[in-house]
């Protein structure tokens, strides 16, 4: 990196693609597969947008590592507030939608900030995709606790990832 | 995303490694603006040269200075990915924050009669707090052109961070000029106005901050 710092492109394209090689495993660890190529792809561009953040005295994963989790946090905040906006909408609901904006790896620890209840309504609708009805049965909340509780749930997860507190 | 190497790789070109002069000497000029400011716009007060010398004052600059240098610090470290953060910026600016308000309590306890017969209506608290906020202007700016070019991880705390180092610098500057040099109207008002700059300044401009 010191070198592509100084304008060493070929050290620069050895560099990359082992940066390449790795963040496909950090990102398929921490995402589903149809987020991986999109988070490597904006790391990547990151890096290249901010090398010069980068101090050549210092060890250089602590820097990529720090960068790839910034973005995966960014993705995640984002997939959360389009997730709270759709609820909004009646049809989205309908469908339950599984993986469809939230994927189970990836919600999974955020999971447990949240009041059970709330975890509860989100994982039945959003993770396992069942309907607001369903999801009121199998949770014994009434369907529109379910949709008070998931709407709720996604406002806080938003705004934990917002003030990064989340670990 | 082979094509994206290919890309990134034609367009590189050298670029200097950020290093805390950035941020310093950014900061140091404005310093000298926001002087500049309240020497053009309310004045020195007159006897600034000998107020330099009393207690007060050095505990004043003291107190500001350490909270504006520590949180410079922090800031550079917030700025930039992958730093590993000292542990003498937050020792600092805990210190700086603390001998002040402690200060001010303990004076206001000593002799609270005497202590409030200093204490001037709350329009001259304000007038200073808004001259504190202008003449953070010139530190604000300085922060912000170093941390657009960096790549702050925590956005919020970043933000928060610039309101601090602005504020305590404007209040640095504006030291000079306030003509009540009592520890109790210090932490009230000066350290309301970096108070409120730090906490408007996490609100407005974390979103700002992303990357």
């Amino acid at each position: 990196m010191a070198a592509a710092q100084r304008g060493d492109g070929e050290a620069y394209r050895a560099l990359l693609s082992e940066v390449q090689v790795w963040l496909v495993g950090f990102f398929r660890r921490r995402s589903p597969p149809a987020w991986v190529d999109d988070l490597v792809q904006d790391t990547m561009l990151a890096l290249h947008q901010h090398r010069h953040t980068f101090d050549p005295s210092l060890p250089f994963m602590p820097w990529l590592s720090t960068i790839a989790r910034y973005k995966w946090v960014d993705h995640l905040r984002r997939r959360l507030r389009a997730a709270e906006v759709e609820l909004t909408d009646e049809t989205a609901l309908a469908g339950g939608d599984p993986f469809g904006t939230l994927a189970a790896h990836a919600i999974r620890q955020l999971l447990a900030e949240l009041p059970p209840g709330q975890a509860l309504a989100i994982q039945t609708v959003k993770v396992e995709g069942f309907s607001i009805d369903e999801a009121a049965r199998r949770t014994g909340q009434s369907p529109s606790l379910v949709k008070v509780n998931i709407h709720r749930g996604l406002r806080r997860l938003a705004a934990l990832l917002e003030k990064d507190e989340l670990p | 995303m082979n094509s994206l190497i290919d890309e990134l790789v034609a367009d590189l070109k050298p670029v200097k490694a950020v290093t805390p002069t950035a941020l310093a000497r950014r900061l140091g000029i404005a310093l000298l603006a926001s002087l500049l400011l309240v020497t053009a716009g309310i004045g020195l007060r007159p006897d600034w040269a000998e107020a330099l010398l009393t207690p007060v004052m050095w505990w004043n600059i003291g107190c500001t200075g350490l909270v504006g240098l520590s949180g410079a610090a922090m800031l550079y470290v917030a700025a930039l990915p992958g730093r590993p953060a000292p542990r003498w910026p937050v020792a600092g600016l805990l210190a700086g924050a603390g001998l002040a308000l402690a200060t001010a309590i303990t004076y206001l306890a000593s002799d609270p009669a005497e202590a409030l017969s200093h204490a001037r209506g709350p329009m001259d608290g304000l007038r200073c707090g808004a001259w504190i906020l202008l003449a953070s202007v010139p530190p604000l700016l300085a922060c912000l052109a170093f941390i657009r070019r960096s790549a702050p991880v925590r956005p919020a705390r970043a933000a928060l961070l610039t309101g601090l180092v602005s504020g305590s610098f404007g209040a640095l500057a504006f030291a000079l000029h306030c003509p009540e040099d009592t520890p109790l109207h210090v932490a009230a008002w000066h350290v309301l106005a970096i108070g409120v700059l730090a906490v408007s300044a996490r609100a407005l401009l974390t979103r700002w901050l992303r990357w």
